[in-house]
């Protein structure tokens, strides 16, 4: 400090600089956390605000700013009027820099033209900040303290800002010290998990949790998972059929061995209450009985509502299950079409029972007592119908939103609640500890997507607590991992785009590959871009197809170089047959087949 | 570098003297009466005075204080009886920013600081 005023008043030449010590970086969330990521090789990487991904095997280092925490403490803790001079204080020290700049650009424009009020414009910015602490009684005395004797004007509005610092932390202090009178108490925790389920993490000296067997997400993955095997010996029966039959019959025959959406169109809850709403109905507009005229037409107009919808969902199923013509591709999208005609007549279909409820409803009570009981069995069934129908559109609706959510933010809709239960510590204010560590690698059992949160709150005796900052880091590696994929592959031997002896232009294939990941982004973007991790994840590898181009039927290894992209649903590449010697290009997908389905 | 002290002690010319100042649009300490202490009080402003800071020590403060009192201020007016009021602070809009009624000479600074800022 005593260099800079040395060199500022005696140059005449003040440098903009604020005479403190650098503030440390703006720390994430609120300026309440910062938090810092130490990957496996040991690399210390600040956690900007913009980042959302975090190696699965990093440790965290939780940096807790207690003066922030006051800051934000103090809306409960002080007077408003107290509250809202600190928030203009840190407004104003947020400011610091410019305003120097300002007063010192303001006496190099006066020493340059005299007659020029430029320099009066460059100052009046300060106008606010200025009678923030030379109007005021208590802040001026802390200035005059403060202010060196026979200072340059540069250091003299310096000061007002050292001023300003000293204030915040005075108010801090008090804050800190009623926060304390009053049993104030401060909570961290950390959870683990996908969507579903979380679970709570260890963090010395914040929690009694017992720290889980340490566990380490595999980084270079060379061998097939045991699901992908299966998806593999699926994606080659598929490959073997579609070569003997053509792809849309294989596709079929998929669909009908194993389709989710057949399950799904056989077990709708809502179909066993229509029809037997449909069957009531029947009988109801076969009754000559005159006390059901007036619900006749209302009924008709249910019945054939429902017809309409169970016929829908018959013809569906029945359309899955049958051999046609048509393309693969056709098929794809007849099925895409299928679910959304399903959501709009599931929504149809409610919409006019429970219209026509309400009218029956209002009939019963004109009707007699003889048909007030059969009137009422109806009734009943009707609501049991629209509320079946209601979960039916729900869980349509949220699989679709969801799926949605899952590719562009990675993150299931369903947010568990991140509740502290009693093995968190209640710390007082001045116990916190400033650091928290937060080793992923004791977090138990992690995959790649799931998410890593951190919470710290606030509480007092006989109060709520306050969540005071929320922080989410979603697992995905961010520098060179490996996978293997499975592929169904479109392969046409070389010479490439040419059938000879009328054979078919493509042979179909089954295949892995072992790809090499994280190599597109470097550490700041595979941590800021979500989507890189749960959309785009291209690799670059080796693939080993199983081919048939032999007319015997013998299977042949094709080996080759492979791009994929869209979580490996994208293959691309070139190979050679090691059976024939000749190469091959070949592009590929996941497809719905096996134990797998569109994600 | 300081800039030099203005003495204005001419009660025939006191006041254009003061007009011509003002005009000049500086962020002005004016001292008002020329007292052993308040004439310590004007060489202290004046030591402050760089850049568009102006230190000015006006005699007699009676013939003064009238044109003072015509201008606006911005924290609080000026008193009817000058006897209390050793200086004040004047922007480059003439606009009274503070008006200090002792010689400490503390005090300096922070009238410049709010003198220029308005």
């Amino acid at each position: 400090m005593g260099t800079l005023l040395t060199v500022a008043f005696s140059c005449k030449t003040p440098k903009v600089a604020t005479g403190r010590p650098p503030r440390p970086e703006v720390p994430h969330n609120g300026e309440l956390l910062s938090i810092q990521e130490v990957d496996g090789s040991g690399d210390t990487i600040p956690l900007k605000p913009n980042y959302r991904v975090v190696d699965p095997n990093s440790t965290l280092l939780v940096t807790l700013d207690n003066s922030a925490l006051a800051g934000k403490l103090a809306g409960s803790e002080l007077s408003p009027e107290i509250t809202a001079r600190l928030s203009k204080l840190k407004e104003m020290l947020q400011a610091e820099q410019q305003a120097i700049q300002n007063v010192t650009e303001a006496i190099q424009s006066y020493n340059k033209d005299p007659k020029s009020l430029d320099w009066s414009a460059l100052m009046q910015k300060q106008h606010d900040f200025v009678r923030l602490i030379i109007l005021d009684k208590d802040a001026l005395k802390i200035y005059k303290s403060l202010l060196p004797a026979n200072s340059s004007i540069t250091v003299q509005y310096q000061t007002l800002f050292k001023t300003a610092a000293a204030i915040v932390d005075q108010i801090q202090a008090q804050v800190t010290q009623e926060a304390k009178t009053n049993g104030v108490y401060v909570q961290l925790g950390a959870w683990v998990g996908n969507g579903g389920s979380q679970t709570p993490v260890h963090i010395p000296g914040f929690d009694d949790y017992t720290p889980q067997p340490a566990y380490t997400v595999e980084r270079f993955q060379y061998v097939l998972t045991d699901e992908q095997k299966n998806e593999l010996n699926s994606i080659a029966a598929l490959a073997q059929n579609a070569n003997k039959s053509g792809l849309t019959a294989a596709l079929k025959t998929t669909i009908k061995n194993d389709s989710s959406l057949l399950k799904a169109l056989d077990s709708v809850p809502s179909v066993k209450v229509a029809l037997k709403l449909k069957s009531q109905l029947e009988t109801l507009l076969k009754t000559t009985d005159t006390a059901f005229n007036a619900l006749k037409a209302t009924a008709e107009d249910s019945y054939n509502a429902i017809k309409d919808f169970c016929d829908f969902i018959t013809a569906t199923t029945h359309s899955l299950k049958m051999t046609t013509d048509t393309s693969a591709q056709q098929l794809l999208l007849d099925i895409n079409n299928d679910v959304g005609e399903l959501s709009s007549k599931i929504q149809d279909l409610e919409t006019t029972l429970k219209s026509n409820a309400t009218t029956i409803a209002s009939t019963a009570n004109r009707a007699g007592d003889a048909a007030i009981n059969q009137i009422k069995v109806i009734a009943g069934t009707f609501g049991s119908l629209t509320d079946s129908l209601k979960s039916d559109l729900a869980s349509v609706g949220n699989n679709a939103r969801d799926l949605l959510s899952v590719l562009l933010t990675g993150q299931h809709i369903a947010q568990a609640s991140y509740d502290f239960t009693e093995k968190v510590k209640q710390l007082s204010i001045d116990q916190v500890p400033r650091q928290a560590v937060i080793n992923l690698e004791l977090a138990g059992k992690r995959s790649e997507g799931d998410l890593v949160t951190v919470k710290v709150a606030t509480g007092k005796p006989n109060a709520p607590i306050t969540e005071q900052a929320l922080v989410q880091y979603h697992l995905y590696f961010c520098s060179l991992y490996a996978r293997t994929a499975t592929g169904f592959l479109f392969v046409n031997q070389a010479p490439i785009f040419k059938t000879t002896n009328n054979s078919a232009f493509f042979r179909y294939s089954a295949s892995y590959s072992i790809l090499l990941k994280g190599f597109w982004k470097g550490a700041e973007g595979s941590r800021t871009h979500l989507v890189y991790h749960t959309l785009w994840t291209p690799g670059l590898g080796v693939n080993f197809a199983s081919l048939s181009f032999n007319p015997n039927g013998a299977t042949e290894l094709g080996i080759g170089g492979v791009f994929t992209i869209l979580q490996d649903f994208v293959q691309i590449g070139y190979g050679v047959n090691t059976f024939s010697g000749k190469g091959y290009i070949f592009f590929g997908f996941r497809v719905p087949v096996g134990s797998f389905s569109f994600r | 570098m300081a800039n030099p002290l203005i003495i204005l002690s001419d009660p025939t010319t006191v006041i254009s003297d003061f007009n011509a100042i003002l005009n000049q649009q500086h962020s002005l300490f004016v001292v008002l009466g020329d007292s052993n202490a308040l004439t310590n009080y004007a060489n202290e402003a004046a030591d402050a005075a760089e850049a568009f800071r102006r230190a000015v020590q006006v005699t007699p403060v009676s013939t003064l204080y009238p044109r003072l009192k015509n201008l606006p201020a911005e924290n609080g007016a000026l008193p009817d009886n000058p006897a209390g009021v050793t200086a004040v602070s004047i922007a480059p809009d003439k606009t009274i920013c503070d008006i200090l009624t002792d010689v400490d000479p503390s005090n300096i600074v922070p009238a410049f600081v709010l003198a220029e800022t308005h």
